[in-house]
C-alpha cells in the first residue's frame, strides 16, 4: 500500500518544526513533504497515495509532547483540531477541498497526528525537551501506519 | 465613550485586534488596528552569512515563500558586487511570477470572492472555498485548482524543494533548466493564462455584472484615498522582479521614484505606541495620521496600487482587462478597496502571459546561470512587489558579509495605514447612534481582506478561522450585546 508523509511547521519556530523534523527523521524510508503550513499545495503531493499520514504542532493545552492523533474524514469536519492562518487555508479547508473537487485522486486514509507544543515563539532550530523526546514515538507511529 | 472590541481569541500566530470607540451619540469615535507581529527574523539573520540568508528568509512565511527569498536574493547581489547574467534574472523572474500566480489565486479563491460569491452575510463556514465549489460548480473548482498547481509545478521545478525555495545563489540561479523543463513550463504557462482569463471572467461575471456589487465597487464607503506605491518597468507599465520603484498622490500627481537605498529618502516609519509594528508614511508629506484624503501621508501598496501607478500591464491579454477596468471607475486612481481583487485576477493573467514570453525564449536553458562574486560591498537592498505589494530587504553586512543589521519592510506594515482607515469606515457604516449592524463582523473581514493581511506567518492559528469577538458596552460599562463567529 503507498503511503506518504506530510510534515508540516515551520523548524525555525522550535516546536512548531515538529513536523519537519519527523519527515527528516523519515525521508529516506518513505515518501516524506514538508511544508511550511497548511496550503492547497499539499493536495496534488497527495494525489494517488492510498494513504497519508499529516503531522504538526499543535495546542491544545495538553500537556507538551503529548500526541493526539485521528483519522480525518473527507469532510474535513472529523475534529476540530485544524490550523489555518491569516492569509491562507486551514488544514480543515485544503482537506476538505481535495475531497470535494479531487474525490478519485484523494487517499482513501488520512490520519492526523498532532502533537502538543511546549515552545513556538522562541527562534531556535530545535524541538523543546518534552517534544524531543516524543519525537521517536512519532516517527515509530508514522512508520507502523504508512508500512502495514 | 463606550467601547466595542472585535478580538481574535485562540491565536497561536501574530495576531490582530480591532477596538471601536464610540462617542457619546454612539457613533464611532476611534478605530484602533492593533498588530501584533512577531518579526524577529530581522533579529535572527544577523550573525548569518548573506548567501544563506534567501534560503532563511523564504522560511518566514509558508505562504509568501517566494517573496522573502527573491528580495533577499537581491539584497546579496548587492552585497556582493555582482550582476546575475540574463539568464539567471529570467529564471529568478520565472520562479517569482508563477508564485504571484498561486498566491493570487489562493487568496481569491479562498478568502476574496467567497464574500461575493456566498454572499457577504453568508455564515463564515460556508463563505470559504468549499462554498465558492457548491456555488460555481465543483468541476469549476477543480479545473481552477489543476491550473493553479502549474503554476505550484513551476515554483517547486525551479525553486527545488516543495515547502520553500532553495535554489539561490548570490550574483545568479544554482542550476539551468533543461530544453524539456523549458517546454515544460510552456504548456504550464498556457495553463496559467486559461486561469488568468478564467477568474477575469469570473470577477466580472459575479461583481461586476451583480448590480448590488457594482454599486459596492462604486462605492465611498468603501474607498480608502491614500498615495501609491508600486514598481513599473521602462514603459511605465506594472513590473514584479525589477523595475523602478513608484510614488503616485491620491490625484494621481507623481511625487516620486526610486531604486534601492534611495527608499530611505522617500519611506519614513511611525512608531505608534498602541502597535507592535511601525507605520510606514511618505517622508517628504510628514505624518498626518490614520487620516485618508487630500494632504494624507499613507502610502498604500499591493496589486490596487500598481495599478494606480502604472499606464497598464505589458501584455496584451490583461492590458485589454486594465483598460475595461479604468473605464468601468473612469478615472485613476481608483480608491474602492473591493477593486484589490479585480487587479489581483488581472495580474494573474498578466503574469501568465509573461511567464510564456520569459520560456518562449530557447537561451534560458544557457548553462551559465552565475557571475563570479565581486568585493564585499557591506550592504545591499533588495525590493519586488509581492503578491500584495512593495517589500524591502535591507542588509548591512562585515567585510565577511555576515549580517550585521537587517530591515525588512513588508506590505501588510506598508498597508498599516490603509486598513486602519478601511476598517474604521467600515464600523462607521455599520455603527449608527448606539445601533450595531451585526453585519459589521463579516464588513470588518471584507474591509481587511482586499489587503491580504501577511502577520508572523511562520507558526498556526487553531481553529482554522479567524475568530472575531465584538462586545458592546454601554457608558456605564454594562455589556449590551456580544456578537461572534465562532
Amino acid at each position: 500500500m503507498k503511503g506518504i508523509l506530510i510534515g508540516i511547521g515551520n523548524p525555525n519556530f522550535r516546536d512548531d518544526g515538529v513536523g519537519f523534523w519527523v519527515v527528516k527523521a523519515l525521508e529516506k524510508e518513505v515518501k516524506a513533504v514538508h511544508f511550511l503550513s497548511p496550503t492547497l499545495n499539499m493536495l496534488n503531493h497527495m494525489f494517488g497515495y492510498e494513504k497519508a499520514v499529516i503531522v504538526d504542532g499543535v495546542k491544545f493545552g495538553h500537556r507538551p509532547g503529548e500526541i493526539v492523533e485521528f483519522f480525518i474524514e473527507p469532510s474535513g469536519n472529523s475534529e476540530n483540531y485544524f490550523g489555518g492562518l491569516t492569509h491562507s487555508l486551514s488544514l480543515k479547508e485544503v482537506i476538505a477541498t481535495g475531497y470535494l473537487t479531487f474525490k478519485e485522486d484523494m487517499p482513501q486514509y488520512i490520519k492526523f497526528i498532532g502533537v502538543e507544543v511546549e515552545d513556538i515563539q522562541m527562534f531556535k532550530p530545535s524541538l523543546s525537551e518534552p517534544v524531543k523526546k516524543t519525537l521517536p514515538h512519532i516517527v515509530e507511529k508514522v512508520r507502523k501506519f504508512l508500512t502495514t | 465613550m463606550r467601547k466595542i472590541e472585535i478580538e481574535p481569541i485562540t491565536r497561536l500566530e501574530g495576531h490582530g485586534k480591532i477596538t471601536i470607540f464610540l462617542d457619546d451619540s454612539g457613533n464611532v469615535d476611534e478605530v484602533f488596528f492593533q498588530v501584533v507581529e512577531f518579526m524577529g527574523y530581522e533579529k535572527f539573520l544577523q550573525g548569518m552569512p548573506i548567501e544563506e540568508v534567501p534560503r532563511t528568509a523564504s522560511t518566514i512565511c509558508g505562504v509568501c515563500r517566494a517573496v522573502h527569498f527573491t528580495a533577499s536574493l537581491k539584497a546579496s547581489d548587492e552585497i556582493f558586487s555582482v550582476e546575475p547574467p540574463p539568464v539567471a534574472k529570467k529564471l529568478r523572474r520565472l520562479l517569482f511570477l508563477a508564485h504571484h500566480i498561486e498566491d493570487h489565486t489562493e487568496i481569491l479563491y479562498a478568502l476574496g470572492l467567497p464574500d461575493f460569491i456566498c454572499g457577504p452575510t453568508a455564515p463564515p463556514e460556508e463563505r470559504n472555498i468549499i462554498g465558492v465549489a457548491k456555488r460555481v460548480g465543483r468541476d469549476v473548482v477543480k479545473d481552477i485548482l489543476k491550473k493553479r498547481f502549474s503554476a505550484v509545478r513551476i515554483v517547486e521545478m525551479l525553486g527545488g524543494k516543495p515547502a520553500h525555495p532553495v535554489s539561490a545563489i548570490p550574483g545568479g540561479w544554482s542550476r539551468n533548466i533543461t530544453e524539456e523543463e523549458r517546454q515544460e513550463i510552456l504548456r504550464l504557462a498556457d495553463d496559467c493564462i486559461e486561469l488568468g482569463k478564467t477568474t477575469v471572467n469570473l470577477f466580472k461575471e459575479i461583481v461586476v455584472k451583480n448590480p448590488e456589487y457594482s454599486k459596492l465597487l462604486r462605492s465611498d464607503t468603501f474607498e480608502v484615498v491614500t498615495n501609491y506605491l508600486g514598481t513599473v518597468d521602462e514603459n511605465e507599465k506594472v513590473a514584479y522582479y525589477d523595475g523602478t520603484q513608484k510614488i503616485v498622490s491620491h490625484d494621481g500627481k507623481e511625487i516620486g521614484r526610486f531604486r534601492g537605498k534611495e527608499y530611505l529618502d522617500y519611506i519614513a516609519e511611525k512608531t505608534i505606541p498602541w502597535s507592535y509594528s511601525k507605520a510606514p508614511y511618505l517622508r517628504k508629506i510628514e505624518w498626518k495620521g490614520f487620516v485618508d484624503g487630500e494632504g494624507t501621508s499613507l502610502c498604500s501598496v499591493g496589486p490596487l496600487a500598481r495599478f494606480n501607478v502604472s499606464e497598464g500591464y505589458s501584455t496584451p491579454l490583461a492590458q485589454k482587462e486594465y483598460e475595461e477596468m479604468v473605464e468601468f471607475f473612469g478615472k485613476k486612481p481608483v480608491y474602492n478597496i473591493f477593486a484589490y481583487h479585480w487587479a489581483r485576477a488581472i495580474e494573474i493573467l498578466n503574469q501568465a502571459e509573461m511567464i510564456k514570453e520569459i520560456a518562449q525564449d530557447p537561451d534560458i536553458t544557457d548553462p551559465e546561470t552565475c557571475a563570479p562574486l565581486g568585493e564585499v560591498s557591506g550592504e545591499g537592498v533588495g525590493i519586488v512587489e509581492a503578491p500584495r505589494g512593495t517589500l524591502i530587504h535591507h542588509y548591512k553586512t562585515d567585510s565577511n558579509a555576515i549580517v550585521t543589521d537587517a530591515n525588512l519592510i513588508v506590505p501588510t506594515t506598508f498597508n498599516k495605514g490603509s486598513i486602519q482607515v478601511a476598517v474604521k469606515k467600515a464600523a462607521k457604516y455599520f455603527i449608527k447612534e448606539g445601533e450595531v449592524n451585526e453585519g459589521i463582523l463579516n464588513f470588518v473581514e471584507m474591509a481587511h481582506r482586499p489587503y491580504d493581511l501577511c502577520l508572523a506567518c511562520a507558526t498556526h492559528a487553531y481553529p482554522g478561522y479567524l475568530p472575531i469577538q465584538v462586545e458592546v458596552y454601554s457608558k456605564d460599562k454594562t455589556l449590551l450585546k456580544k456578537l461572534r463567529n465562532f
